[in-house]
Formats: structure tokens, C-alpha cells, sequence
């Protein structure tokens, strides 16, 4: 399906849940933080987070700053 | 030693607190932060990016053990986005730490009020030890406490200008009247300018840009950490009163001659 | 049976510092930048009291800088002395002599007429300790009569819960004053023989209740020449700073009320000398500079005079302590609850102000903004 990663579309071909796409744009799960459409979502549902077409995902990470 | 930082239910093993941004590299700002001696860093949120991946900070950060994390809401534009980059900090970290810094203007960088209030309402009610980084206003710092927050920071000079103490007389008022922590953030250059921050009674100073822009900033870390403590000790020791001369004139007592004793 | 106090009433280290003090240590506390509780401490003790003309200057540009040379004027008006209440230095306890009188409602507004004719706009009205002739609902009605003609209207009366002081808010109520008497819990239990106001920690805790409840400013005081003065007030300083940074949205005054012999034959515990007061107000003057301090008629002219400007910023005017007495011609004298000493009328003060270059000011606060008492008018 296609999703709007980080403003950026991407095409993912994976299980279609939110853990497997960090899996596959090399996100590291322990160091980010995600939202889909917006929401905030906690770590421990990522891999329960079914995504949909055209969703709008966020993933951060911590960053120098002061 | 000086006495020991509290910010809410959490201990402090110093009153420097360390901004993590514009290093020259990671490697400098992880040097620089243990050379302060800092227990505090402020990190910020950007997106992911997989090319950029060697400026993984968080890993290394998180390798010293008495250093905690304090994300900024910096880049937030109004309240909605800071609360949205709270708790996506908040779900990377687990840190209850939060500075809360909203700043529309990108020339200035000088807080915005009215967001940051609104912010803060919510964000203490989601459980954080909200920090927000404001003007130096003691009505607007007296609100904030009002409403829960774990202290105050009010900025002596607009963010990477160095211009020091510029706000020292509302800091006096501030610091005078408040009943939890005041930490000066923002405008301060040298160890010196720390030093007279906690000399005027603040609880503790964040520091970034004079130590990031410094030719040595691992030396200035250090620097800046005697220099915060140096001013609080002379504080907790009480300093000799500075002379305020009074105006000599006719004497205003003369009515008392006669009355009886 | 002791009393507990709060976290922030504790003069005793505070009295031990100020018997310790020198000269040299004076001389620096007056030099001090922000004099603090420490700086109180030294400037108020024995060891000051030769420097009194030095404080007076330091006290004079502070005053000048904060109120500038304008010196606020407020009019008293007792409504009832009917009291329940047996304090042994008053003579209006419930077992003394003193001719009971209570101002009906016609004649608070004749009373209020009267005075707002005298160019006043800051009216205190006074009662004892609570009464079936003067409680709250007749509080109540004085309270919205004189909120008619004056735009700030304080309270001096028996203390009371908080939902009743939001209705004394509600009513046109402004200002609160009330003082400890004594902080001295041991010698407070032995002055207020019974009634309510053997309460320690109800009054002390009153102007929190009402500050809580709306009142917008707020008077304390201690009596001097009940108890030792360096403990009342070392505790004075404390609960000024108390309440300023509890609610940093009021306004608080400190007055200096001293003892005078009471026609039931009261002689004052400690005399407190003109040069003692002279000094404790001074030393608030310069420890907490922004707030206003306030001198009562009950001080002779001399020491008003000598006063106003150089610590004190506000003072009562025209005062009659006999129950109303100010559109009567009759001698109301045996109501009088203390003898007034300045006896000058509006006139002759404001000249005497202006002629120490002082500017007597009636009003600085408008009532307009309370849309209570727009609909009232």
C-alpha cells in the first residue's frame, strides 16, 4: 500500500502493521517515536497498529537541541 | 559542595544543565556533557532519517548513567504541538523531564506566553515536570506555578545572543516570589554571567550555546560547571551587602527631639 | 497547651539574631541591597536605634521611589461597639461600662454623607466581635451602603469563614484589616479572656479565608505595647511576607496601632517608646519597600508629621472613634474606643502634607470596573 512517511510516499510491501514498517525503512524502534494521522502511538501497539492506505505517518527521533 | 537540586520528587547532582545543540559533532557534545558534570541535557525531535543515522544521540546519551534527558518542544508553534511533541518524547524516553519551548518567531526565538500557558495546563495534567521556558515575567511565572509546574525558566537574553543578565532586575522579583525552582536559561555567555545567576538566588542555569560555540567547548563545560557552583556556594554563604548610599539632607528625625524616650 | 504555629511564623532564631546584633552589623543591614529577614531582624533591635537618622534616609528615597510623595487618606467609621468579646486592654469587652451604640441603617448613610463631604473616598468601617446587634447580615447592609459612595471599602471586624467573606466581597467590600494583636500565642491566650476570639488560629489564618474569598488588599498589625515588640514584630515582617507570596495578587499593609491606656484601667505590657516606633517602621519601610505602611490618629500630630513621607504612605484623616460621630454635633465621647490624638480636621492635615511637600491623595482605585456596583448605582 501506499503510505506518506515523513512526508515523503512511500510503498510498503510489508505485513501491513506499524512495527513492520520501521522494520522496513530501517527505523530503529528503540530510539523513535511514531504518529499515524496525527496520534500519537504507543510503542507497545505498534505491531497491532494496522495501517491503511494513505496514511500519514511521523516517525521522530531525538535530536541535538537546547 | 552546594546543596542538591530538587525539580519535583527528582534529585539533581548539579545546577548546570546542558543544552545538547550546535555542536560541531556528537562526539563533542557527549565530551562537553560529561565534562559539565551536568545530571540534566535537553534533546530535541526531528524526523527520522535513515541517511542521517550516525547522529544517533540518543544512544550515546543514554550510555551516561547519571545523565537524564529533558526533551524541548522546540519547533512547536503553538500549544497543540507542543503537547503532540511531549508525548512523543515522552514515548522515546520515558523521561519525566519536559522543557517546554514554543517559539513562533525564528529570528527571535523569544518564548511565546500564551501558548506556552496553554501548553502547560495540559502538560501538567499528562503528568509531566513541566519546565517552560518564558520571558522573564513574574506575573506569568507566578501563573505557571500556579498551575503545577516543577519550575520556572525564565530567559536572560533572547537565545544565542550572550548578552547575559540583561533581565536581572525581573529575576530578582522572580526569585524573591517564587516557591519552586527558577532556572535561568537562554543569553548566557561566559562561567562568569552563570556565576552571578546563582549568586542572585536562582536554582540552576541551562547552558548551550556558550559552551557549543566555544574553541574548546569541553573545557568551557567544565568552566561553566565551577562557575555554577562557585555562585551558589557564595549565595548559600550570603554574600557582603553591596553599599547603597544613602543622600545626605536635612535631618527627617529632628520631630523625634523632646518626645520622651 | 501550646498553640501550633505554621511553617512560617517562627521569630525566635530571628529575636536571637536581632539580640546578637552591633552597630557594624546595623550599618550594614541599611547598606544591604535586598534587605531580608536578617536585615529586619538587625535594624529593629536595640542595636540600630542609634541610627535612626540614617535609616530615615534610606526609608525616605525608598518611599519616594515607590509611593512617590503622595500619602493615601482613609476615614473610620465605627458602626457598632456592642462586643462579645473580652480582651482586657479594650474597653468595650463585654464586661465593661462603655455606653453600647450601633448605627442604624439611616445612620450609616447620614454617617457616610458626612464623611464623603470631607472629600474622603476610602472608608473603614469598624465593629467588635460579633453580636446579634452587629453580625453579618447588618455587616452585610452597612457593607452595600457604603459601597454607594466610596470606592474602596474596608472591613476591621470579627473574623469569619470563607463563604462568609465572599459575601462581604459580593456586598462592595474591598479591603480586609485585622490584626493578631499579639503573635505570642502564651500571652494571646491570657489578654483575650473569652469568646471567639480566644481562637489563635482562626484569626491568624482570617486573611488568607479572606483573600481566598476575593478581598483584593489586606491590613495586618500587632498591638504595640502588649508583648515584647521584637517577637510581634519579627512575626509581623514574617506574615506579611507569608501572605505577599502566597497571594501574590493582593495587596498587604502593615499598620502600627500602640497601646494606649484604656479607660477600664489597661496598663500596657511594654512601653514602646516614639523612638521604638519610629524605628520598627523604618525598618519595614526599608525591608518591604512596596508596602504601603499606615499611621492611625491615635499618634499625636508631631509624629504623623514627622512620618508621612519617610515610611508611612497612608493614613486615616478626620477620625472619630465614638460610634459615627461625624454629622452629629453632640459629644459622642463616652463611645470613644481610644482617644484620638490628631485631632486635625481634613483642611488643616492636607495642608500640613503639602507643606512638607506631600500630596494627599483621597482615591486611587476605582470601583467602576465591579459590575456588582455599577448595577447597584
Amino acid at each position: 500500500m501506499n503510505l506518506l512517511v515523513n512526508g515523503e510516499t512511500v510503498e510498503h510491501s510489508g505485513e501491513g502493521d506499524l512495527l513492520s514498517l520501521l522494520t522496513e525503512v530501517g527505523a530503529n524502534p528503540k530510539l523513535c517515536a511514531v504518529m499515524v494521522n496525527g496520534s500519537v502511538v504507543p510503542r507497545e501497539t505498534w505491531a497491532d497498529t494496522a495501517l491503511s492506505e494513505n496514511d500519514e505517518i511521523e516517525i521522530l527521533v531525538f535530536a541535538s537541541g537546547g | 559542595m552546594s546543596t542538591e537540586l530538587r525539580i519535583g520528587d527528582q534529585c539533581l547532582p548539579s545546577r548546570l544543565i546542558m543544552g545538547t545543540g550546535k555542536f560541531a559533532d556528537t562526539a563533542t557534545m557527549i565530551r562537553s556533557v560529561e565534562a559539565s558534570g551536568t545530571g540534566l541535557v535537553t534533546v530535541a525531535l526531528r524526523r527520522f532519517n535513515r541517511e542521517l543515522v550516525e547522529d544517533d544521540l540518543y544512544g550515546p546519551l543514554s550510555e551516561l548513567k547519571t545523565v537524564q534527558l529533558m526533551p524541548n518542544t522546540s519547533g512547536a508553534m503553538d500549544a497543540k504541538e507542543a503537547v503532540r511533541a511531549a508525548l512523543l518524547s515522552r514515548e522515546i524516553s520515558g523521561s519525566p523531564f519536559l522543557k517546554l519551548e514554543i517559539h513562533p518567531n525564528p529570528h527571535h526565538l523569544l518564548p511565546d506566553p500564551i501558548e506556552t500557558y496553554e501548553a502547560a495546563r495540559i502538560l501538567v495534567k499528562e503528568g509531566f515536570l513541566v519546565m517552560p521556558y518564558v520571558p522573564a515575567d513574574p506575573v506569568l511565572c507566578k501563573r505557571l506555578e500556579d498551575i503545577g509546574c516543577a519550575s520556572v525558566m525564565p530567559l536572560g537574553a533572547p537565545i544565542g545572543t550572550g548578552k547575559g543578565l540583561t533581565t536581572q532586575e525581573m529575576l530578582r522579583i522572580i526569585i524573591r516570589d517564587s516557591s519552586i525552582p527558577v532556572i535561568v536559561d537562554a543569553g548566557l555567555r561566559s562561567p562568569a554571567e552563570a556565576a552571578a545567576a546563582m549568586e542572585l538566588g536562582c536554582d540552576a542555569v541551562l547552558v548551550n550555546s556558550a559552551v557549543a560555540a566555544a574553541e574548546a567547548p569541553e573545557r568551557m563545560a567544565e568552566a561553566f560547571a565551577m562557575g555554577v557552583e562557585a555562585g551558589r556556594m557564595a549565595w548559600e554563604a550570603g554574600l557582603m551587602p553591596t553599599s547603597e548610599a544613602a543622600i545626605a539632607s536635612s535631618p527627617l528625625t529632628s520631630f523625634l527631639a523632646g518626645r520622651n524616650e | 497547651m501550646t498553640v501550633p504555629q505554621p511553617d512560617w511564623l517562627d521569630p525566635t532564631p530571628w529575636i536571637a539574631a536581632a539580640q546578637r546584633a552591633t552597630p557594624e552589623a546595623a550599618a550594614g543591614a541599611l547598606r544591604a541591597t535586598t534587605p531580608a529577614e536578617r536585615e529586619f531582624a538587625v535594624l529593629i533591635s536595640p542595636a540600630a536605634a542609634g541610627q535612626l537618622e540614617a535609616m530615615a534616609q534610606r526609608a525616605q528615597a525608598l518611599t519616594r521611589r515607590h509611593f512617590g510623595r503622595t500619602i493615601s487618606l482613609y476615614t473610620p467609621l465605627y458602626l457598632s461597639n456592642y462586643c462579645s468579646g473580652g480582651c482586657t486592654y479594650c474597653g468595650f469587652a463585654s464586661d465593661r461600662k462603655a455606653p453600647r451604640k450601633r448605627l442604624s441603617f439611616e445612620e450609616v448613610e447620614t454617617e457616610c454623607r458626612a464623611i464623603k463631604a470631607l472629600g474622603v473616598d476610602e472608608i473603614l468601617l469598624l465593629t467588635g466581635e460579633r453580636t446579634p446587634e452587629a453580625d453579618l447580615s447588618y455587616l452585610l447592609r452597612c457593607v452595600k451602603i457604603a459601597a454607594r459612595s466610596f470606592h474602596k471599602v474596608t472591613v476591621e471586624v470579627f473574623p469569619m469563614p470563607t463563604d462568609e467573606y465572599r459575601a462581604l466581597v459580593d456586598a462592595g467590600c474591598t479591603g480586609l484589616t485585622l490584626y493578631q494583636e499579639t503573635y505570642d500565642p502564651e500571652l494571646y491566650a491570657k489578654l483575650h479572656r473569652w469568646g471567639p476570639k480566644q481562637d489563635y488560629p482562626a484569626r491568624l489564618d482570617a486573611p488568607e479565608r479572606a483573600l481566598s474569598a476575593g478581598f483584593r488588599f489586606i491590613g495586618i498589625g500587632a498591638l504595640l505595647g502588649l508583648g515584647d515588640p521584637l517577637y510581634d514584630m519579627i512575626a509581623l515582617y514574617q506574615h506579611a511576607t507569608h501572605l505577599q507570596r502566597r497571594h501574590w495578587r493582593a495587596g498587604v499593609s502593615v499598620s502600627f496601632p500602640r497601646i494606649q491606656p484604656e479607660v477600664g484601667g489597661f496598663k500596657p505590657g511594654v512601653v514602646v517608646t516614639d523612638h521604638q516606633l519610629v524605628q520598627f517602621i523604618l525598618a519595614f519601610r526599608i525591608c518591604l519597600p512596596t508596602v504601603p505602611l499606615v499611621l492611625s490618629t491615635r499618634e499625636p500630630a508631631k509624629l504623623r508629621d514627622g512620618m508621612a513621607g519617610i515610611g508611612v504612605n497612608k493614613m486615616s484623616v478626620a477620625s472619630k472613634t465614638t460610634v459615627g460621630g461625624y454629622s452629629e454635633d453632640d459629644d459622642a465621647s463616652a463611645t470613644e474606643q481610644f482617644e484620638v490624638s490628631d485631632t486635625r480636621s481634613t483642611e488643616a492635615f492636607c495642608q500640613s502634607l503639602r507643606a512638607h511637600g506631600l500630596e494627599p491623595v483621597f482615591k486611587n482605585w476605582d470601583s467602576v470596573y465591579r459590575a456588582e456596583t455599577r448595577d447597584a448605582q
